[in-house]
């Protein structure tokens, strides 16, 4: 059974799929506080409604982001946490990706990045853009979009909706890379931040000291 | 030796990430800490951000670095403990899902733990005799802290004066009401061009050093509270009098000046706190714990009564402390659940003033 987790906005959901990617059951909600605090409860709640024991874990697959830093980090850790736990493979994906395949008929997803931007990955492009909120076309209003609730709140989206199917969509997208044999190393798997903390280069290279 | 729980411990609320495996409350079977000191140097502090990256960064090979020390496996732990607050929200957030993760995936409970609760525990710690018997000076289980128990933890996040009456029953007597202590190292350090940490730096710099002048005492609202922003706003003036006169600054003599000062009010609180309360011994915790003035003049003022230092690795950060602490909350029947939140401004479980 693969575990999966996609925390990139507040609209955060889990899964449970069978390692073909089949999907076995999903829930979605919209967390009102940043902490991601439901992620653990929720899907303890999904594994026992749905007799799945711990033991049947075979892997975890959990969305990278780019979105919230620090909805990515509660996921990404709650993952790691479990894979180390489980002795288990653990499979990172894109998560606007994952987002596109849960909403086929949105032609792009969009994601917060800070006060007052986006990520938005178009379906037709291989990579997403930063766009400021006040460059978001009046035309983009009335796309379809996959689009997390807090932005479809503050842009006015009138065709976007929440990507409640997403853990669903990263759990097949990681079933078919571990179906091709490729997982992630656990230990430095990381959220695709996609840029520096605030003011800052990315310091990810300077050196910790093991005391 | 006894052998209470053994707890898997996990520290990450501010930039150090910690993780111990501690036995019976006490007993350090493993204890890794990743520093990211080097990270910060290059900001001259500590930015949340950065540091929340870095402790998702190193928290799995820490972990696998202190079970293979430990030599245990998931089926040799009673529990995993985490702090929870006070700290960095995005850096306390790694830690509590890892040890979420870690928790539910081997049905082990999880303990939820004040980090101020650790540093006080720091006290409590000991190394285990080898199996070889090597290790002598521990042949004789060391003894524990006696009550009433006096704590001054005292860091870059806190400073803080704790009355301990037995475990986990714990006053507030007084704390900073702006800067924490090491937090004005770290400062003034930065404003006599000293080197990230301020701490070590000004006490390297006033080593052996004639102050070069006398800062005057600073008052805060409570009889045993701190102020340290007035302080530091006083070595700035100091400097800038230097330069206005286009005189050379005599960084080692106002560092040595700053030093007295900021360990002349902890020790004045302290000592009156120790005398009031008529209190067993007087036990110290936090990263400024490892300053030696403070550790000289504590031991002076005090007289007589004990002063209790842990080894300076236990004084910072780590995760040791917080399974000494959690082993007295796991004892107590204390569980966190699923939905374990990160409290940045958690405080204890404080009894009001009687
Ligand atoms: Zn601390």
């Amino acid at each position: 059974m693969i575990i999966a987790i996609e925390s990139a906005s507040p609209d955060q959901s889990v899964a449970l799929a069978h390692p073909s990617g089949e999907l076995v059951a999903d829930a979605a909600w919209s967390a009102e506080r940043g902490q991601g605090s439901l992620l653990l409860p929720r899907l303890l709640e999904l594994m026992s409604d749905h007799g799945v024991p711990m033991s049947a874990v075979s892997s975890l697959a959990v969305g990278l982001g780019p979105g919230s830093f620090t909805g990515l980090r509660v996921g990404l850790a709650l993952a790691k946490g479990l894979a180390a736990g489980l002795a288990v493979p653990i499979v990172g994906v894109p998560s606007l990706d994952a987002w596109l395949d849960a909403q086929p008929t949105a032609v792009g997803a969009m994601v917060r990045a800070g006060a007052a931007q986006a990520w938005i990955r178009a379906r037709t492009e291989p990579e997403p853009r930063l766009i400021a909120f006040d460059a978001v076309a009046e035309t983009s209003r009335d796309a379809e979009l996959v689009a997390s609730t807090d932005l479809i709140g503050a842009l006015e989206l009138r065709r976007a909706s929440p990507p409640t199917r997403a853990a669903a969509a990263v759990a097949r997208r990681a079933a078919e890379r571990l179906r091709a044999g490729a997982a992630d190393d656990l230990a430095s798997l990381e959220p695709v931040y996609l840029r520096p903390p605030r003011g800052l280069d990315d310091r990810a290279a300077a050196p910790v000291t093991w005391l | 030796m006894s052998r209470g729980p053994r707890i898997l411990a996990i520290e990450t609320s501010c930039d150090e990430t910690g993780i111990a495996v501690v036995s019976d409350g006490r007993w350090i079977e493993s204890n890794v800490v990743a520093s990211q000191v080097a990270v910060h140097a290059v900001t001259g502090g500590i930015v949340p951000e950065v540091a929340a990256r870095q402790q998702l960064r190193w928290i799995l090979p820490g972990l696998e670095m202190a079970l293979r020390k430990a030599d245990v496996g998931w089926d040799d732990l009673d529990a995993i403990a985490v702090t929870y607050g006070p700290g960095l929200i995005g850096s306390l957030l790694v830690g509590i899902n890892v040890a979420k993760g870690l928790a539910v995936s081997h049905g082990l409970p999880l303990v939820a733990v004040n980090h101020i609760e650790g540093h006080i525990y720091a006290n409590w710690l000991a190394e285990p005799p080898s199996d070889d018997g090597a290790n002598a000076k521990m042949a004789v289980e060391p003894a524990e802290p006696p009550f009433p128990l006096l704590c001054l933890v005292v860091s870059g996040g806190h400073t803080q004066l704790v009355l301990m009456a037995d475990h986990g029953q714990y006053r507030l007597l007084g704390q900073t009401v702006d800067d924490a202590a090491g937090e004005a190292f770290d400062k003034v350090g930065r404003l006599l061009g000293l080197p990230y940490p301020g701490g070590p730096a000004i006490s390297a710099a006033a080593e052996g050093v004639a102050p070069s002048t006398r800062f005057p005492l600073a008052r805060a609202a409570g009889r045993y509270d701190f102020s340290f922003s007035g302080l530091k706003t006083a070595v700035l003036r100091e400097v800038e009098g230097y330069r206005s006169r286009g005189e050379p600054i005599p960084v080692d003599g106002i560092a040595a000046a700053f030093e007295r000062a900021v360990v002349d009010q902890l020790v004045r609180r302290t000592v009156a706190a120790a005398a009031e309360h008529e209190v067993a011994a007087v036990a110290l915790g936090g990263g400024v714990a490892a300053n030696r003035a403070l550790r000289q003049a504590l031991a002076e003022r005090l007289g007589g009564l004990p002063l209790l230092v842990p080894p300076p690795a236990w004084c910072t950060d780590n995760g040791a402390m917080i399974g000494a602490a959690a082993a007295h909350r796991f004892a107590a029947g204390e569980r966190a659940d699923a939905a374990l939140e990160a409290i940045p401004s958690l405080a204890l479980p404080w009894q009001p003033a009687a």
